[in-house]
């Protein structure tokens, strides 16, 4: 019965195949690619700006990086099982997203906005942290339009000069939130503190991070500029992986959602964004 | 030959004697600066005490009000003395809204300040606004809002909320219609009123007796509480309205003891138990019944000193003027404005009505006035609020004890001394202090 042995001929081989294989995949590698590959690296390679960004990365009196995004970084790593290795090549974040795409690196953990347009080119964990808009508005000004205490009122209009960090996500707010103002593109906050300060524009718009550092750096400032923190859509920042880093994403996903039922992903914002006292530490 | 006096008479006497005031002040600033916790422990004690004041004071006011209206209608001298009344009133204001002006150019308070100050108020603002959050700016006060509040929709809501100028407003108008319905009919109403007053006065007399107490409860917690690095930022500001304050107060005191016909430290030392009260309480309602008998006893007409002295505390508010305006000025250095001469009488006038406006608030929501100054100048009025408010605790106490001696300038001005025994039964004070 030739057909017969053909069949069982088969069936064995078909057997013989699988054990095979599967004998393979077990001496290769149980992990998914992903997570494999970082875990052979024995690091992990965590994007962030060549500039500094308090209280999200910053250097403490010993010149040591920590922060909000440092502990989280070094938290993901150390579940990993892997040393965690700050990359900090980028000058924009704009660029942080590039690097992660080209696989420079890793993730990028780096007080980095979630924005639909990154988006499209990375894939983002759920939000760890948010921090809320602000407007840092020059008093003189505002009082000189005579347009009344009402923010939108007083922005919205087409003498309204506003100030924004390019490439920032403060840019698209502002551009939405103030569509009758007149919107200029700034490469650095530090420009635009001085020029709301020169009277030579109404607002500068960005987050509460980027407005208290501003306060503490200048507390005499104030008295010609208000710091308005409004009630606004937050500004949600979110890990960055690879769009193929599907497992990986999970996750971190689901550490973040562990961090976030045990509290401490609540103890890191009182820590780092209600409280000043890490302002202590910094060099 | 001397008098005796028994035991009793000797205690009350020491208690009500200048002496006792002042060592209770003495040791008031002595607590508060050592002694913070002990001082806001005490702080209950006070209010206790300004409370109890205030409780008579409240009812005082409209009884003085609506009798004296009431009498001087029926009396038929209603025109000449009236007529006095506001050309005292406006002419105070403006005099002394032109002095706070002159001071605030010549002495530039808010120009030229230390980094550190600068330092100071900034940080200030920055912690204010940020614990507000996107928090709606204290509310902004215009004219319009201040004559809509002056009539009492409800007159007993009015006195339960303690409103001054919508209280005041009733009792005026009450005294009209009782002053021009027949005697027959208003006689035991008035009356009544008069009864009223006088026992209230007599309830004053006896608080008076707890006024060391009240004065250092009050005032420790107040100098406990104190923000010193806020003081010293403002310190030109909170100097110069406190010496304009004094300015007026010496000027004030001239005219009253040349209307009085008595030497000028005796005016002062009458008058000292009300500029205290109003000092410590910041309160010039609190202390209205202590000018009151004072200016009796300097002897002034009774029916002109309870009808002006209630009126001018909240129409004729000099103290405020020099507030308000002072510190607008302060403001308008601090943004590097000047005020063009074209806008000056504008800023005159802004002054007056801001200080008017401001006698009608409690202390947190008037400084919303200073608005009324500030607005046309198109300066910053948020900021401008915060800061004022943290020095209030300085420039409060004098610009209320001056609002009250301005009250008893212009009670000095209107009083022709005609008819001194028109009210039976002046109250007699068994504690009279000299």
């Amino acid at each position: 019965m030739p057909r017969l042995l053909d069949r069982s001929a088969q069936v064995i081989l078909f057997l013989l195949a699988f054990c095979t294989g599967l004998g393979l995949a077990r001496a290769q590698s149980v992990l998914p690619p992903d997570i494999e590959r970082i875990r052979s690296s024995g690091e992990l390679r965590v994007a962030m700006t060549a500039d500094l960004w308090p209280p999200f990365f910053f250097l403490n009196k010993s010149k040591e990086l920590v922060g909000l995004d440092v502990d989280l970084a070094t938290e993901i790593a150390r579940r990993l099982g892997v040393r965690v290795q700050f990359v900090r090549e980028a000058k924009t974040f704009d660029e942080i997203v590039t690097m992660v795409v080209d696989r420079r690196a890793d993730i990028a953990v780096a007080y980095l906005s979630d924005t639909l347009e990154r988006a499209r080119l990375v894939r983002f964990t759920h939000a760890y942290v948010q921090v809320r808009p602000a407007v840092l508005l020059n008093r003189s000004l505002a009082g000189l339009s005579r347009r009344g205490p009402d923010l939108k009122n007083l922005l919205n209009h087409a003498e309204a000069k506003i100030g924004v960090t390019k490439g920032s996500s403060a840019e698209g707010f502002a551009a939405a939130d103030y569509p009758l103002a007149k919107i200029i593109s700034y490469e650095n906050w530090t420009d635009i503190t001085r020029d709301v300060a020169g009277e030579n524009l109404l607002a500068g718009v960005s987050d509460e991070i980027d407005a208290k550092n501003w306060q503490t750096a200048n507390p005499e400032g104030a008295i010609a500029i208000e710091t308005i923190i409004r009630r606004g859509p937050p500004d949600t920042m979110g890990i960055a992986v690879h769009r193929d880093d599907q497992h990986l994403l999970y996750w971190i996903n689901h550490l973040l959602a562990i961090k976030n039922s045990d509290g401490t992903l609540g103890k890191l914002h009182q820590k780092y964004i209600e409280n000043d006292l890490w302002k202590k530490d910094i060099q | 030959m001397e008098k005796r006096y028994s035991v009793t008479e000797r205690v009350s006497r020491a208690i009500l004697s200048p002496w006792a005031t002042g060592a209770a002040i003495g040791l008031a600033v002595c607590f508060g600066l050592w002694l913070p916790t002990l001082s806001i422990g005490l702080k209950p004690l006070g209010e206790i005490y300004l409370a109890l004041l205030q409780m008579c004071s409240l009812p005082l006011v409209i009884c003085g009000v609506v009798a004296s209206i009431g009498r001087v209608l029926r009396d038929g001298q209603s025109k000449r003395y009236l007529g006095r009344l506001v050309m005292v009133v406006v002419g105070g204001l403006f005099v002394t809204a032109a002095l706070a002006i002159a001071l605030g150019l010549i002495v530039r308070p808010g120009s030229g300040l230390s980094t550190e100050a600068s330092q100071t108020l900034g940080r200030l603002l920055s912690a204010t606004e940020i614990q507000g959050g996107t928090g709606a700016p204290l509310k902004e006060v215009s004219l319009v809002d201040f004559l809509t509040s002056a009539v009492p929709k409800n007159i007993f809501s009015a006195l339960s909320l303690g409103s001054q100028l919508p209280i005041l407003f009733f009792s005026i108008v009450l005294g009209i219609s009782l002053g021009v319905t027949g005697a027959s009919r208003s006689a035991s109403a008035l009356e009544s009123f008069e009864a009223t007053f006088d026992a209230l006065l007599k309830l004053i007399e006896w608080l008076l007796y707890a006024l060391p107490l009240g004065l250092l409860s009050l005032l420790s917690a107040q100098i406990a509480e104190a923000g010193l690095s806020i003081f010293v930022a403002m310190l030109k500001l909170i100097l110069l309205v406190n010496a304009a304050v004094l300015i007026s107060l010496i000027a004030g005191n001239f005219i009253i003891a040349r209307k009085t016909g008595r030497p000028y430290f005796t005016v002062l030392r009458q008058l000292l138990e009300s500029l205290l009260i109003a000092f410590a309480t910041k309160s010039s309602f609190a202390s209205i019944p202590s000018a009151l008998r004072a200016m009796q006893k300097l002897g002034m007409n009774r029916g002109t000193t309870d009808l002006v002295i209630p009126l001018s505390v909240s129409l004729n508010p000099i103290g405020n003027v020099h507030y308000y305006t002072i510190s607008a000025i302060f403001i308008a250095q601090l943004y590097g404005v000047s005020i063009p001469p074209s806008a000056m009488v504008t800023f005159l006038i802004g002054g007056v009505l801001a200080a008017v406006a401001g006698s009608a608030l409690p202390s947190a929501a008037a400084i919303g006035v200073i608005s009324i100054l500030l607005e046309p100048l198109g300066l910053p009025v948020g900021s401008a609020v915060i800061l004022i408010l943290a020095i209030d605790p300085f420039i409060d106490p004098a610009t209320t004890a001056l609002n009250v001696h301005g009250s008893c300038v212009a009670a000095s001005l209107v009083d022709d001394g005609a008819g001194n025994s028109e009210h039976p039964g002046v109250t007699q004070s068994p504690f009279s202090t000299n």
